[in-house]
């Protein structure tokens, strides 16, 4: 075989060859709901504009505290319409964040929990609803942590784990903005 | 049509990939960023071009926020090199911006031009796609992804974006039109993180300060390979201890982070770099990993190989070459993400398998067991360099292995936990190799067939050749564990493959020798964009847009 037809089949084998390992995405991700949607979910159909909050000082050590870790923003966006705020967090489960959204309504109970978006390959059992549904109507304690209890997942520990820190930042930060 | 074929070879091949390029299927694939305002530590480069007040302005440069301090740092006519001026800021405190001139009258006009411009604080926000304040109208596709942003006076057009490290998407291009002015950016390439600590486990400086590294065993060897047969003390790796080996390399104790660990004149990126010799030694290096009990147990028990196998390959690859090639911060972020992933992997053997009993307890993050993979890889990438390349002297395997130590500390491995030297270092695979902490149990065997099972039909040759490449090259002893022959007609057709590697070294363009990764590290070093079929092929193959610029 000349150098020149060898050179040509090499480039058809690369061709060839490439479809079938570009069929495989390189995310394990799974987008269960839009941001859109999961506020009007918490608003109805109007909707609120953005709003902007500094994270500096006694409100940013205590969501750190929450947290178990160092927080990496320095603001959060967040919606508000009539005491009612939501808020979009990613919090990381085992090395990638999930995406979750919270809607906390005037009297500071979560009225909304979705997740979003899931990043891992396991444990996004926690989109389930027998499951956010345990979330609904609980409130933050005087100790800065959630008023009930969840029950957690085989298996997806670290996930629910992050949800519930992610639950009680979300009260934390609802009773920072209300007047 | 044929003579055309014939006398033009290689340009009809690059051709073809050229076309091939043009294929919208071989981008990376979408997916949802994560929101840029949860960045406190980043940095962006490219060039600006300044029009305002009949004055045209253009120089390279890079915006870099640490917490509430934002850098906006003019380059001038180079696009990596040391700052000509800087203009610094708080984000929340615009009356602090500051600027300083290191580059003469024309870095100092730039700069004033730059100024008086925009609000070099705003840029914060306006470089990530989000608005500055609340009085912003947003005209947007994605929550994180804005098509135009109207502020402050200013129309600004977002047309193009970059994937960046950990799920981030920034904007590539932007174009801000005022009344009377014009700035438009063009972003290279950027960092999400680890520009300042390099770890993010929570582990104070002070704490690390206290620990320290053990002392090297009389023989290092024998520690990690006890002549009595029996498996080796565990010493688990634990935060303060991976933290502490990361801070040796991160926060400029190295020459240049840019470079990362490595760098062009080193000899991991000599060896590392060429195609063909990690392609060949990929299955014998997994096969010596799957061999180590604890790996197989790890991997039956936690990882998702079986159902994910290219998945999980692409990820391994990634990593390891974020490492090996990537800057400093990219080699940390990778690094912790690694120990993350690690640190869930835990359990117990659920059977007797070699120098491991029955019930004993294993984790991913053990240095005896790091340091086994460690070994694999680095003393495979040696042995196929001598075997298709050229022979290595001592000097250069002794530089070689003085540089992978630097790799084993992004695991939390201690540099006295580590063979001294290359021939210490070969003396530990060795007695690996004959060590009956490498026993292939049931579990390996079944990773083995599903290594080289072909899940499709394209895939039927290239693991037929690697299949052949590995009996080859390994061990005996673990080959024979294996099942594997290496027979005459194995022999024979590992024979043609190498000569058809080597005809096609010589054929294919010299740029060719040099994996995609090799020549997109080099693009950052220049503080370009990768581009051409390189940039095809790391799409194609990882479905990330970049893995180290």
């Amino acid at each position: 075989m000349s150098r020149k037809r060898l050179c040509l089949a090499l480039g058809l084998l690369l061709a060839t060859l490439c479809p079938s390992v570009m069929a495989v995405s390189g995310y394990d991700e799974t987008e269960y709901l839009k941001p859109e949607a999961f506020l009007h979910k918490v608003y109805g159909e109007t909707l609120p504009g953005i709003s902007l909050m500094p994270l500096r000082g006694d409100l940013r050590e205590q969501v750190e505290a929450v947290l178990g870790h160092r927080y990496r923003g320095l603001r959060l966006r967040y919606w508000e319409k009539d005491g009612t705020t939501a808020w979009i967090l990613d919090e990381k489960s085992k090395d990638m964040p999930m995406t979750i959204g919270i809607g906390v309504n005037a009297e500071g109970e979560i009225a909304v929990l979705e997740l979003l978006v899931y990043r891992e390959p396991r444990g996004e059992e926690v989109h389930q609803v027998g499951f956010r549904k345990q979330y609904l109507g609980m409130t933050l304690t005087d100790t800065l942590g959630l008023s009930g209890k969840v029950d957690g997942i085989t298996g997806a520990t670290l996930s629910v784990d992050a949800m519930n820190r992610v639950a009680a930042v979300a009260l934390l930060l609802h009773r920072a903005v209300q007047p | 049509m044929k003579g055309v074929l014939l006398c033009h070879g290689k340009t009809v091949l690059l051709a073809l990939l050229l076309v091939l390029q043009g294929c919208s299927s071989l981008k990376e694939s979408s997916y949802v960023p994560q929101s840029p305002e949860g960045l406190s530590e980043w940095r962006v480069e490219g060039k600006f071009s300044l029009y305002s007040e009949g004055k045209k302005s253009k120089s390279y440069f890079y915006y870099q926020q640490i917490n509430e301090n934002y850098e906006l740092a003019v380059l001038m006519d180079e696009p990596v090199g040391e700052p000509q001026a800087m203009i610094r800021g708080n984000v929340f405190e615009p009356g602090s911006e500051s600027v300083d001139v290191m580059g003469g009258a024309d870095a100092l006009s730039v700069a004033e031009h730059l100024q008086s411009g925009i609000r070099a604080g705003n840029l914060s926000y306006w470089l990530r796609g989000l608005p500055a304040t609340e009085d912003a109208t947003l005209y947007q596709d994605g929550l994180y992804q804005v098509d135009r942003i109207e502020e402050a006076g200013w129309e600004i057009h977002y047309r193009d974006y970059m994937s960046l490290l950990g799920g981030y998407r920034l904007p590539a291009d932007i174009k801000f039109k005022a009344d009377d002015k014009t700035l438009v950016l063009e972003l290279v390439r950027g960092d999400t993180g680890y520009l300042t600590h390099p770890c993010d486990q929570g582990v104070g400086e002070e704490v690390m300060v206290m620990a320290t590294d053990p002392e090297p065993a009389a023989d290092v060897v024998s520690q990690l390979v006890p002549r009595n047969g029996q498996a080796p003390l565990p010493r688990w790796i634990n935060e303060v201890d991976f933290c502490r080996q990361l801070a040796k390399i991160h926060d400029n104790k190295l020459p240049d982070t840019r470079e990362g660990l490595y760098g062009p004149d080193s000899m991991m990126w000599k060896l590392d770099g060429l195609s063909a010799p990690p392609a060949f030694g990929a299955g014998r290096a997994l096969l010596l990993q799957v061999a180590h009990p604890w790996v197989t147990a790890g991997i039956d028990q936690h990882s998702e190989v079986r159902d994910d196998p290219m998945g999980r390959a692409r990820r391994t690859f990634y990593h390891i070459s974020s490492m090996v090639f990537g800057s400093i911060p990219q080699a940390m972020a990778s690094a912790n993400q690694v120990r993350d992933i690690h640190e869930e992997i835990d359990g117990q053997m659920t059977e007797q398998a070699g120098a491991f009993h029955h019930g004993s307890e294993y984790r991913a993050n053990e240095v005896s067991a790091m340091i086994w993979v460690h070994a694999t890889l680095w003393e495979t990438i040696v042995h196929m360099y001598e075997k298709l390349e050229d022979d290595l002297s001592q000097e250069e395997k002794d530089q070689f292995y003085e540089e992978t130590k630097l790799f084993a500390m992004l695991f939390g491995i201690p540099e006295s936990a580590l063979p001294a030297d290359w021939n210490e270092f070969m003396a530990y695979n060795k007695a690996m190799w004959e060590s009956p902490q490498l026993t292939v149990t049931p579990n390996a065997l079944q990773l083995k067939e599903d290594l080289f099972d072909p899940k499709s039909i394209w895939m039927i040759a290239p693991l037929w050749g690697q299949e052949i490449i590995t009996s080859a090259e390994l061990p005996p002893r673990i080959r024979d564990q294996y099942g594997m022959k290496y027979g005459w007609w194995q022999k024979f057709n590992y024979g043609w493959i190498r000569a058809a590697t080597w005809t096609g070294q010589v054929l294919l363009p010299k740029s060719m020798e040099h994996h995609p990764i090799y020549h997109e590290a080099l693009a950052r070093l220049e503080g370009k964009r990768l581009g051409g079929y390189n940039q095809w092929l790391i799409e194609g193959f990882f479905d990330k847009e970049r893995i180290v610029n």
